[in-house]
């Protein structure tokens, strides 16, 4: 998984976060994840250049999930995720001031994830997942009377494919793990013939094992660097203005094992570098906790 | 006698307060009639807003906005619409309404933003 950012004039994703869930699972085991997102952004940009323009004041949303994951076999793991915003808030630079939120349940994913290699003796894996997006709702959320704008959409109500891959390198000895991990979504038409744009989502992970002597406890840290490629969305037969970006965050993460069972995290994202096409609203900062845990069947795994 | 009758005032004031934008109340056998949708402009640039006013008489009205595109602030009868540099275009807004009795009409209004 990849923490996802938002921006403006890019409707709905499922926001997920951490680095918990690269390989495929054990047979009969299952994987809980539980995360919460934040995002919020005030500024526009045009290009890669801050723009004066100011049609929304701020913007932001906060998301809960889950992930579940059930080891089918010792390669196949299927896969599932649900979330919900508990809100997505435009504040408008109209007078006077003025505010619109939706909240809602996103889109589901299920999937298959596939070990294609595990070398137990080079410490080297690499797994890649197919699935499905199915929306909840293929409405437009109306509240007080007026259909919310797409981007207060919880859910762009379009059915989608994802494809992950995951690639992992362990150093026991040194205590640290490269992984890389691609996320790329294509999306269908809604009902309202508008197609968000495909997504590619780049993630390369670096991550320490922290052994001080002062140190108590299983801490790690990961450094992420993402890139976010957003194609442009189209309505009908056109490309929609403003649409599509290459967005570049790095992103510090934390993790806490406790009681060598339940492992949680918190990551914050800032974003490096941007390039909008036309003028959009960019994400300022986000940050996500997770907090996650595996099962073998009947059994919790010590 | 006095109280009873100011209670009574205050409860139909509230009574008359659900009535959503109609606010026209009392008849259920009063057609619902949809006389006008009118945006103050037809052309915007990004940023840029217009009043969009729907003129409709029934009984107990609602109204319900929808658009293809664009930003839709406020309720009622007359809501306020903007657009994103991402919803250029000729973008269609759609005012439905209802009344008491179920009935529903709509009207669009299209404006092109550039």
């Amino acid at each position: 998984m990849t923490g996802r950012a938002g921006a403006q004039c890019l409707s709905s994703v499922n926001p997920v976060g951490g680095s918990g869930n690269l390989l495929v699972l054990e047979k009969n085991s299952l994987r809980t994840i539980a995360f919460f997102r934040y995002n919020y952004g005030n500024q526009y940009f045009e290009g890669t250049e801050r723009s004066d323009f100011d049609l929304i004041e701020s913007a932001g949303y906060s998301y809960g999930g889950i992930v579940a994951g059930y080891g089918a076999t010792d390669r196949i793991t299927l896969e599932t995720e649900l979330g919900y915003y508990f809100n997505k808030t435009q504040v408008y630079n109209l007078d006077p001031d003025y505010k619109l939120s939706g909240s809602g349940l996103s889109s589901a994913v299920l999937s298959a994830k596939f070990g294609l290699l595990k070398d137990n003796a080079r410490r080297f894996y690499i797994s890649s997942s197919l699935g499905v997006k199915i929306p909840f709702t293929t409405r437009p959320i109306i509240r007080d009377g007026v259909e919310l704008p797409l981007d207060l959409q919880t859910t762009t109500g379009a059915m989608g494919a994802v494809w992950q891959a995951f690639v992992v390198k362990e150093q026991p000895v040194s205590g640290t793990r490269w992984f890389l991990t691609e996320r790329v979504e294509a999306n269908a038409r809604n009902r309202q013939d508008y197609r968000q744009g495909t997504s590619a989502f780049t993630s390369l992970f670096f991550s320490k094992h922290l052994m001080f002597p002062w140190l108590k406890g299983d801490w790690t840290a990961i450094l992420q660097l993402r890139n976010e490629l957003r194609g442009r969305d189209q309505t009908g037969d056109m490309w929609r203005e403003s649409t599509g970006s290459s967005v570049f965050y790095l992103s510090p993460q934390i993790n806490y094992f406790i009681k060598e069972k339940w492992n949680l995290s918190l990551t914050g994202d800032i974003p490096l570098w941007q390039k909008f096409t036309g003028t959009q609203l960019a994400m300022k900062y986000g940050f996500s906790l997770n907090l996650a845990r595996d099962f073998s069947l009947g059994k919790t795994i010590d | 006698m006095k109280y009873l009758l100011l209670i009574a005032g205050i409860l139909l004031s509230l009574s008359a307060c659900e009535n959503n934008g109609g606010g026209e109340g009392g008849d259920p056998s009063e057609p619902l009639v949809f006389v006008s949708l009118t945006a103050d402009k037809d052309t915007i640039s990004p940023g840029e807003t217009t009043k969009i006013t729907a003129v409709a008489t029934g009984y107990q009205i609602t109204y319900t906005w929808l658009k293809s595109a664009g930003i839709i602030t406020g309720s009622g009868s007359q809501v306020t619409y903007t657009v994103p540099p991402c919803d250029l275009g000729r973008n269609r807004v759609t005012c439905r309404v209802t009344d008491g009795n179920n009935a529903t009409l709509s009207k669009e209004v299209y404006i092109v933003a550039e």
